[in-house]
Protein backbone atom coordinates (compact mmCIF):
# COMPACT_ATOMS: atom_id res chain seq x y z
CA UNK A 1 0.00 0.00 0.00
CA UNK A 2 3.15 2.41 0.00
CA UNK A 3 2.49 5.72 0.24
CA UNK A 4 -1.37 5.73 -0.57
CA UNK A 5 -1.97 6.15 3.18
CA UNK A 6 0.16 9.19 3.32
CA UNK A 7 -1.94 10.95 0.31
CA UNK A 8 -5.29 9.68 1.89
CA UNK A 9 -4.47 11.04 5.73
CA UNK A 10 -5.34 14.60 4.84
CA UNK A 11 -8.60 13.85 3.52
CA UNK A 12 -9.93 11.88 6.88
CA UNK A 13 -10.82 14.75 9.59
CA UNK A 14 -13.19 12.40 11.67
CA UNK A 15 -11.84 11.42 15.10
CA UNK A 16 -12.96 8.23 15.24
CA UNK A 17 -11.71 7.37 12.00
CA UNK A 18 -8.11 9.06 12.82
CA UNK A 19 -7.97 7.10 15.67
CA UNK A 20 -8.39 3.93 14.21
CA UNK A 21 -5.57 4.94 11.57
CA UNK A 22 -3.48 5.28 14.41
CA UNK A 23 -3.92 1.93 15.63
CA UNK A 24 -3.36 -0.01 12.33
CA UNK A 25 0.32 0.32 12.62
CA UNK A 26 3.46 2.59 14.06
CA UNK A 27 3.10 4.06 10.74
CA UNK A 28 -0.68 5.46 10.73
CA UNK A 29 0.04 5.89 14.29
CA UNK A 30 3.29 8.36 13.23
CA UNK A 31 1.04 9.89 10.51
CA UNK A 32 -2.27 10.71 13.00
CA UNK A 33 0.73 12.20 15.44
CA UNK A 34 1.85 14.80 12.60
CA UNK A 35 -1.07 15.17 10.55
CA UNK A 36 -4.30 15.78 12.85
CA UNK A 37 -5.23 19.25 12.97
CA UNK A 38 -7.94 18.91 16.04
CA UNK A 39 -7.93 17.44 19.17
CA UNK A 40 -10.98 17.02 21.55
CA UNK A 41 -9.74 16.51 25.24
CA UNK A 42 -11.72 15.20 27.63
CA UNK A 43 -9.75 16.81 30.79
CA UNK A 44 -11.09 14.74 33.61
CA UNK A 45 -9.74 11.47 31.92
CA UNK A 46 -6.46 12.60 30.61
CA UNK A 47 -3.40 11.84 31.24
CA UNK A 48 -1.89 15.22 31.33
CA UNK A 49 -0.86 17.98 28.69
CA UNK A 50 2.42 17.15 28.14
CA UNK A 51 1.40 13.89 27.18
CA UNK A 52 -1.10 15.52 24.34
CA UNK A 53 1.69 17.81 23.24
CA UNK A 54 3.96 15.29 22.88
CA UNK A 55 1.68 13.01 20.85
CA UNK A 56 0.19 15.95 18.74
CA UNK A 57 2.45 18.66 18.09
CA UNK A 58 0.95 20.11 15.25
CA UNK A 59 -2.54 20.93 16.02
CA UNK A 60 -4.24 23.81 15.18
CA UNK A 61 -7.40 23.58 16.70
CA UNK A 62 -7.65 22.03 20.38
CA UNK A 63 -11.08 21.82 22.60
CA UNK A 64 -10.75 21.19 26.16
CA UNK A 65 -13.79 19.76 28.41
CA UNK A 66 -14.20 19.38 31.75
CA UNK A 67 -17.23 17.66 33.27
CA UNK A 68 -20.03 18.77 31.56
CA UNK A 69 -22.77 20.94 34.21
CA UNK A 70 -25.92 19.79 32.17
CA UNK A 71 -25.10 16.01 33.08
CA UNK A 72 -23.34 16.36 36.37
CA UNK A 73 -24.83 19.39 37.77
CA UNK A 74 -22.73 21.65 39.90
CA UNK A 75 -21.64 19.06 42.10
CA UNK A 76 -18.88 18.09 40.15
CA UNK A 77 -15.36 18.55 40.84
CA UNK A 78 -14.43 21.77 39.42
CA UNK A 79 -11.29 21.20 36.64
CA UNK A 80 -8.82 23.46 36.52
CA UNK A 81 -7.43 24.57 33.33
CA UNK A 82 -3.85 25.93 34.27
CA UNK A 83 -1.62 23.05 33.54
CA UNK A 84 -3.22 22.89 29.99
CA UNK A 85 -2.71 26.61 29.68
CA UNK A 86 0.67 26.37 31.11
CA UNK A 87 1.46 23.92 27.95
CA UNK A 88 0.02 26.04 25.43
CA UNK A 89 2.23 29.05 26.70
CA UNK A 90 5.51 27.13 26.30
CA UNK A 91 4.77 27.56 22.12
CA UNK A 92 3.95 23.42 22.84
CA UNK A 93 1.61 23.43 19.96
CA UNK A 94 2.97 25.71 17.50
CA UNK A 95 -0.07 25.78 15.02
CA UNK A 96 -2.44 26.12 17.51
CA UNK A 97 -4.96 28.87 16.37
CA UNK A 98 -8.49 27.91 18.18
CA UNK A 99 -9.19 26.82 21.54
CA UNK A 100 -12.37 26.25 22.85
CA UNK A 101 -12.90 25.84 26.53
CA UNK A 102 -15.75 24.03 28.08
CA UNK A 103 -17.03 23.37 31.65
CA UNK A 104 -13.45 24.43 32.99
CA UNK A 105 -12.33 26.60 35.83
CA UNK A 106 -10.57 29.68 33.83
CA UNK A 107 -8.70 32.41 36.14
CA UNK A 108 -8.13 35.93 35.10
CA UNK A 109 -4.18 35.04 35.53
CA UNK A 110 -4.70 31.88 33.49
CA UNK A 111 -6.49 33.48 30.82
CA UNK A 112 -3.48 36.48 31.21
CA UNK A 113 -0.64 33.88 30.36
CA UNK A 114 -2.54 32.43 27.37
CA UNK A 115 -2.75 35.67 25.79
CA UNK A 116 0.05 36.85 26.78
CA UNK A 117 2.50 34.36 25.36
CA UNK A 118 -0.49 33.02 22.45
CA UNK A 119 -2.70 35.99 22.06
CA UNK A 120 -1.27 36.60 18.31
CA UNK A 121 -1.32 33.37 17.01
CA UNK A 122 -5.10 32.93 18.28
CA UNK A 123 -7.84 33.83 15.67
CA UNK A 124 -10.69 31.70 17.65
CA UNK A 125 -11.30 31.55 21.14
CA UNK A 126 -14.45 30.01 22.75
CA UNK A 127 -15.43 29.59 26.20
CA UNK A 128 -18.59 27.85 27.04
CA UNK A 129 -19.73 26.92 31.10
CA UNK A 130 -16.57 28.06 32.22
CA UNK A 131 -16.03 30.27 35.81
CA UNK A 132 -13.50 32.21 38.07
CA UNK A 133 -12.61 35.15 35.52
CA UNK A 134 -13.60 38.24 35.13
CA UNK A 135 -13.17 41.26 32.95
CA UNK A 136 -9.91 41.40 33.96
CA UNK A 137 -9.22 38.38 32.32
CA UNK A 138 -10.78 39.22 29.27
CA UNK A 139 -9.45 43.02 29.20
CA UNK A 140 -5.92 40.97 28.58
CA UNK A 141 -7.85 38.89 25.88
CA UNK A 142 -8.77 42.11 23.80
CA UNK A 143 -5.49 43.71 24.85
CA UNK A 144 -3.53 40.81 23.28
CA UNK A 145 -5.33 39.06 20.76
CA UNK A 146 -4.98 41.59 17.87
CA UNK A 147 -6.09 38.87 15.01
CA UNK A 148 -8.80 37.27 16.90
CA UNK A 149 -12.16 36.67 14.52
CA UNK A 150 -13.98 34.79 16.86
CA UNK A 151 -14.39 35.62 20.35
CA UNK A 152 -17.45 33.57 21.76
CA UNK A 153 -18.22 33.83 25.19
CA UNK A 154 -21.92 31.95 26.40
CA UNK A 155 -23.24 30.56 29.69
CA UNK A 156 -20.08 31.74 31.64
CA UNK A 157 -19.72 32.79 35.20
CA UNK A 158 -17.82 36.23 34.65
CA UNK A 159 -17.47 37.79 37.89
CA UNK A 160 -18.98 41.23 38.18
CA UNK A 161 -16.61 44.24 39.19
CA UNK A 162 -17.70 47.74 39.01
CA UNK A 163 -15.89 50.38 37.98
CA UNK A 164 -14.83 48.72 34.42
CA UNK A 165 -17.17 49.95 32.65
CA UNK A 166 -16.60 50.84 29.41
CA UNK A 167 -12.71 50.04 30.07
CA UNK A 168 -12.78 46.73 27.87
CA UNK A 169 -14.38 48.59 24.83
CA UNK A 170 -11.41 51.04 25.33
CA UNK A 171 -9.03 47.92 24.98
CA UNK A 172 -11.07 46.64 22.33
CA UNK A 173 -11.42 50.03 20.28
CA UNK A 174 -7.00 50.17 20.78
CA UNK A 175 -6.37 46.58 19.79
CA UNK A 176 -8.56 44.83 18.08
CA UNK A 177 -10.70 47.39 15.93
CA UNK A 178 -12.35 44.49 13.44
CA UNK A 179 -13.85 42.80 16.11
CA UNK A 180 -15.29 46.34 17.67
CA UNK A 181 -16.89 46.84 14.41
CA UNK A 182 -18.05 43.12 14.35
CA UNK A 183 -19.56 43.62 17.58
CA UNK A 184 -21.13 46.97 17.03
CA UNK A 185 -22.80 46.12 13.63
CA UNK A 186 -24.11 42.67 15.05
CA UNK B 1 -7.12 11.47 -31.16
CA UNK B 2 -8.92 14.70 -31.71
CA UNK B 3 -8.05 16.01 -35.34
CA UNK B 4 -9.50 19.77 -34.84
CA UNK B 5 -7.01 21.24 -32.58
CA UNK B 6 -3.27 22.00 -33.85
CA UNK B 7 -2.23 21.65 -30.28
CA UNK B 8 1.07 19.44 -29.64
CA UNK B 9 0.73 16.12 -28.86
CA UNK B 10 2.92 14.61 -26.15
CA UNK B 11 3.33 11.01 -26.13
CA UNK B 12 3.31 8.76 -22.91
CA UNK B 13 4.83 5.36 -22.06
CA UNK B 14 3.05 3.55 -18.81
CA UNK B 15 5.33 0.93 -17.26
CA UNK B 16 3.98 -1.64 -19.26
CA UNK B 17 5.76 -0.16 -22.58
CA UNK B 18 2.23 1.11 -24.20
CA UNK B 19 2.40 4.98 -25.38
CA UNK B 20 -0.29 6.88 -25.65
CA UNK B 21 -0.68 10.24 -27.78
CA UNK B 22 -2.21 13.43 -25.31
CA UNK B 23 -2.82 16.97 -27.02
CA UNK B 24 -0.17 19.21 -24.41
CA UNK B 25 -3.25 21.21 -23.06
CA UNK B 26 -4.57 18.47 -21.97
CA UNK B 27 -1.27 16.80 -20.14
CA UNK B 28 -0.18 20.25 -18.69
CA UNK B 29 -2.92 19.13 -16.00
CA UNK B 30 -0.29 16.86 -14.84
CA UNK B 31 2.64 19.18 -12.66
CA UNK B 32 5.58 16.76 -13.24
CA UNK B 33 4.59 16.50 -16.93
CA UNK B 34 4.25 20.14 -17.28
CA UNK B 35 7.77 20.30 -15.79
CA UNK B 36 9.62 18.10 -17.72
CA UNK B 37 7.77 20.00 -20.55
CA UNK B 38 9.34 23.43 -19.44
CA UNK B 39 12.52 21.32 -18.87
CA UNK B 40 12.88 20.55 -22.67
CA UNK B 41 12.38 16.29 -21.50
CA UNK B 42 9.18 15.95 -23.36
CA UNK B 43 11.14 15.43 -27.14
CA UNK B 44 10.78 11.49 -26.97
CA UNK B 45 7.99 9.63 -25.81
CA UNK B 46 7.78 10.60 -21.47
CA UNK B 47 8.78 7.19 -19.44
CA UNK B 48 6.49 6.75 -16.94
CA UNK B 49 7.38 3.36 -14.66
CA UNK B 50 5.25 4.18 -12.12
CA UNK B 51 2.14 3.79 -13.80
CA UNK B 52 0.42 0.90 -15.61
CA UNK B 53 -1.61 1.22 -19.28
CA UNK B 54 -4.32 0.26 -17.40
CA UNK B 55 -3.97 3.36 -14.55
CA UNK B 56 -2.32 5.54 -17.25
CA UNK B 57 -6.06 5.22 -19.45
CA UNK B 58 -8.17 6.07 -16.91
CA UNK B 59 -5.97 8.84 -15.52
CA UNK B 60 -5.81 10.50 -19.30
CA UNK B 61 -9.93 9.78 -19.13
CA UNK B 62 -9.74 12.07 -15.97
CA UNK B 63 -7.63 15.02 -17.80
CA UNK B 64 -9.43 14.95 -20.83
CA UNK B 65 -12.81 15.46 -19.53
CA UNK B 66 -11.40 17.92 -17.21
CA UNK B 67 -9.65 20.02 -20.37
CA UNK B 68 -12.96 20.82 -21.75
CA UNK B 69 -13.51 24.59 -22.08
CA UNK B 70 -17.13 25.62 -22.09
CA UNK B 71 -18.69 28.12 -25.02
CA UNK B 72 -20.46 30.54 -23.07
CA UNK B 73 -21.56 31.22 -19.23
CA UNK B 74 -24.80 29.11 -19.39
CA UNK B 75 -22.98 26.20 -20.87
CA UNK B 76 -20.26 26.97 -17.88
CA UNK B 77 -22.95 25.83 -15.46
CA UNK B 78 -24.29 22.73 -17.48
CA UNK B 79 -20.10 21.80 -17.89
CA UNK B 80 -19.96 22.21 -14.22
CA UNK B 81 -22.80 19.75 -12.98
CA UNK B 82 -21.54 17.32 -15.84
CA UNK B 83 -18.11 17.86 -14.32
CA UNK B 84 -19.35 16.74 -10.85
CA UNK B 85 -21.11 13.93 -12.03
CA UNK B 86 -18.45 12.47 -13.89
CA UNK B 87 -16.00 13.16 -11.08
CA UNK B 88 -18.64 10.69 -8.89
CA UNK B 89 -18.96 8.04 -11.61
CA UNK B 90 -14.94 8.18 -11.88
CA UNK B 91 -14.46 6.87 -8.59
CA UNK B 92 -16.78 3.85 -8.51
CA UNK B 93 -14.14 1.63 -9.87
CA UNK B 94 -14.99 -2.20 -9.70
CA UNK B 95 -11.28 -2.85 -8.22
CA UNK B 96 -10.51 -0.59 -4.78
CA UNK B 97 -6.97 -1.65 -6.48
CA UNK B 98 -7.40 0.56 -9.32
CA UNK B 99 -8.58 3.63 -6.41
CA UNK B 100 -5.27 3.20 -4.76
CA UNK B 101 -3.78 3.29 -7.92
CA UNK B 102 -4.92 6.38 -9.23
CA UNK B 103 -4.20 7.76 -6.17
CA UNK B 104 -0.34 6.75 -6.50
CA UNK B 105 -0.76 8.23 -10.01
CA UNK B 106 -2.31 11.61 -9.11
CA UNK B 107 0.27 12.10 -6.65
CA UNK B 108 3.07 10.92 -8.66
CA UNK B 109 2.14 13.24 -11.88
CA UNK B 110 0.65 15.81 -9.63
CA UNK B 111 -2.77 16.39 -11.05
CA UNK B 112 -3.93 17.94 -7.66
CA UNK B 113 -7.64 17.90 -8.38
CA UNK B 114 -7.54 14.54 -9.24
CA UNK B 115 -5.39 13.67 -6.02
CA UNK B 116 -8.34 15.50 -4.15
CA UNK B 117 -10.91 13.10 -5.67
CA UNK B 118 -9.53 10.18 -5.33
CA UNK B 119 -8.33 10.43 -1.82
CA UNK B 120 -11.90 11.84 -0.60
CA UNK B 121 -12.82 8.82 -2.11
CA UNK B 122 -10.44 6.75 -0.18
CA UNK B 123 -11.21 8.46 2.99
CA UNK B 124 -14.98 8.58 2.45
CA UNK B 125 -14.45 4.39 1.90
CA UNK B 126 -12.69 3.86 5.29
CA UNK B 127 -15.34 5.99 6.98
CA UNK B 128 -16.88 4.18 10.50
CA UNK B 129 -14.38 1.11 9.99
CA UNK B 130 -13.14 -0.92 12.43
CA UNK B 131 -9.02 -0.77 12.87
CA UNK B 132 -9.09 -4.69 11.81
CA UNK B 133 -11.05 -3.75 8.37
CA UNK B 134 -8.56 -0.60 7.80
CA UNK B 135 -5.75 -2.68 7.70
CA UNK B 136 -7.49 -5.34 5.54
CA UNK B 137 -8.55 -2.51 3.11
CA UNK B 138 -4.93 -1.30 3.30
CA UNK B 139 -3.46 -4.34 3.27
CA UNK B 140 -1.07 -3.03 6.39
CA UNK B 141 0.43 -5.69 8.73
CA UNK B 142 -0.39 -4.75 12.37
CA UNK B 143 3.05 -4.08 13.75
CA UNK B 144 2.39 -3.00 17.45
CA UNK B 145 3.24 -5.51 20.24
CA UNK B 146 -0.27 -6.16 22.16
CA UNK B 147 0.93 -3.91 24.60
CA UNK B 148 2.00 -0.75 23.00
CA UNK B 149 -1.11 -1.70 20.84
CA UNK B 150 -3.45 -1.52 23.91
CA UNK B 151 -1.88 1.93 24.86
CA UNK B 152 -2.43 3.68 22.40
CA UNK B 153 -5.94 2.44 22.63
CA UNK B 154 -6.47 3.56 26.40
CA UNK B 155 -5.27 7.23 25.11
CA UNK B 156 -7.28 7.39 21.96
CA UNK B 157 -10.51 6.29 24.85
CA UNK B 158 -9.88 8.51 27.36
CA UNK B 159 -8.81 11.85 25.70
CA UNK B 160 -9.09 12.53 22.02
CA UNK B 161 -11.75 12.63 19.43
Amino acid sequence: MDNVLDCVMPYIHDGDDLNSISLVCHKGYELDCITRKHVTVHVPYASNSFRLSQRFPYIESLALKGFPFEYFGRNVPAIQITPWIQEIAVKSFKCLKELYIRDMVVSDSDLELLVRKRGKDLTSLKMYHCQGFSMDGLMHVFKYCNNLGTLWLEGNFIKDERGKDGQWLHELALHNKEMLSDMLSS
Amino acid sequence: MSSSSSSKMIELRSSDGETFHVEETVVLQSETIKQMIDDDCANAAIPLPNVTSMTLAKVIEYIKKHAEKPKDDDDKKVAEEDLKKFDAEFVKVDQESMLFDLVRAANYLNIKSLLDLTCQAVADSIKDLSVEEVRKKFNIQNDFTPEEEAKVRKENAWAFD
